[in-house]
């Protein structure tokens, strides 16, 4: 669907809060998946989707289209929510996990080594670094959208995405260097 | 990092660049993303439930306010009509309340030119293989449980207006199969004294795929403007608006007068300035 098509949706819903079902329907999984990659916890992600898409409809007529898409403004109300469930459960997030389904294998020309390795670096990173990547990389956010969730302009994401991915890369090679290192030491 | 290098890395990323490690990185994690699992049935048809019977209560308040804002109307016309009366000017003609519309051939031959900008081009563009667009973006879960005719729609379209929202010009370049341009082709048109007179409506830029833009004329806000068909490439195209209060309309014709199409911005869903729209005089 395209943005010209969301926002009769979203005029729609404005006009009637019972045709918000559609925008619902609409992003209901990837919210849901949204706060799952950053909760690894099914009840957290189903808690966060609900209050998302409450708060939305409840605020559904103050929602102005210029400046943040509609996606980025429930994206923004869950990273919130998100970030409130931390402050609750004073939660530290586990290890992110792959689960590495038939398609990622045989869509990825990567060997299952090199995807855990990605993994367990990316798990190393801060939860902000973590949470950049996840909405521009996994979501598939773009970086103007990735703005408007984050509230910064897409410059400072650019230069953020850039840290990250060079801390990402730190840790990957920290990684490869500690496996030769075992590779060594069982030759030996 | 400069400021500019980040720029200019942050667009080579945007449009799928590897030529760097860390744009190869990222490449990498956009084809092994964390897969999560789908809410259950459950979650999703009683949370759709619970904000239904939500959306329900909030209606009559709506109609409260619905009423109130009826009455102050009333109000509002019957004082208005008092002042007319006694007040306004004593004659209007009809001919001076009633919009008339001209067509495209009126625009033509009456209007008059209009200046305008190619601020981006390319004339080697072509829409990427079918197979790719679905790899890329059909098949990608920002557009995940979308219908084909949403999904396919700007696909088989040629001109586009756009108005400086960047999230809605990233599906439009996605879904028309623009991503595969390189990202300095529109540098121009975005630099931001530019975007800035776009946002305000001082300035209209319009993408014509496929079609080389040989004349704009018009007449006030009625636009023609003449293309010629091409094998490839892709202009972007700026020009003055007459006021920054009014929706134009733009009729797309060839240099023989075929209309291929038309954009009323007044009645089109893309026009992101619904208070804009003027209420039809009778």
């Amino acid at each position: 669907m395209t943005d010209v098509d969301e926002k009769l949706l979203v005029q729609q819903a404005q006009r009637n809060p019972q045709a918000f079902a559609a925008l619902y329907d609409l992003y209901v999984e990837r919210i849901y998946a949204f706060a799952y990659r950053r909760t690894q916890d099914e009840a957290a992600a189903e808690d966060v989707t609900s209050v998302t898409f409450e708060k939305a409809l409840r605020h559904i007529r103050s929602y102005r289209w210029q400046g943040v898409s509609f996606g980025a403004w429930l994206y923004r109300i869950a990273r919130n929510e998100i970030a409130q469930h931390h402050r609750r459960k004073r939660f530290t997030l586990p290890l992110l996990q792959w689960h590495v389904s038939e398609i990622n294998v045989e869509a990825s020309v990567q060997t299952r080594e090199q995807r855990d390795a990605v993994q367990a670096a990316f798990a190393r990173l801060s939860e902000g670094d973590q949470e950049l990547l996840t909405l521009r990389f996994f979501e598939e956010l773009s970086s103007t959208e990735v703005a408007e969730v984050l509230g910064c302009s897409v410059q400072n994401v650019y230069l953020r995405l850039h840290r990250a991915l060079g801390r990402l890369r730190k840790q990957l090679e920290a990684a490869m260097e500690n496996a030769k290192g075992d590779e060594v030491h069982v030759s030996q | 990092m400069s400021r500019n290098d980040v720029n200019d890395w942050g667009r080579r990323l945007d449009s799928g660049g590897r030529d760097d490690p860390l744009l190869a990185l990222a490449a990498r994690l956009s084809t092994n993303r964390i897969p999560a699992p789908r809410p259950s049935p459950n979650l999703k048809s009683d949370l759709r439930a619970r904000l239904l019977a939500q959306s329900a209560t909030q209606r009559p308040m709506r109609w409260a306010t619905g009423l109130a804002f009826a009455a102050l109307l009333v109000i509002v016309a019957v004082v208005g009509g008092v002042w007319w009366t006694t007040r306004g000017p004593s004659a209007v003609s009809p001919a001076k309340i009633v919009q008339h519309t001209p067509s495209a051939k009126e625009i033509s031959t009456h209007g008059e030119d209009t200046p305008f900008e190619i601020c981006g081009e390319s004339s080697a563009w072509v829409r990427p293989p079918e197979e790719e667009q679905t790899r890329k973006w059909w098949n990608s879960g920002r557009y995940a449980g979308i219908g084909d005719e949403y999904l396919k729609r700007l696909w088989a379209d040629d001109f586009f207006v756009a108005y400086g929202n960047a999230s809605t010009e990233f599906d439009l370049e996605n879904l028309s199969g623009l991503w595969t341009l390189p990202a300095d082709v529109r540098a121009k048109c975005l630099e931001p004294q530019r975007q800035e007179a776009v946002l305000k409506l001082q300035v209209a830029e319009i993408w014509a795929l496929f079609h080389r833009v040989i004349n704009i004329k018009r007449l006030e806000t009625n636009y023609v403007i003449v293309v010629e068909a091409a094998a490839s490439g892709v202009q972007f195209v700026q020009f003055s608006r007459p006021s920054e209060q009014k929706p134009l309309t733009l009729h797309f014709v060839t240099q023989g007068g075929e209309e291929l199409k038309d954009i009323v911005e007044a009645e089109s869903p893309d026009w992101p300035y619904p208070s804009l729209v003027p209420t039809r005089q009778p």
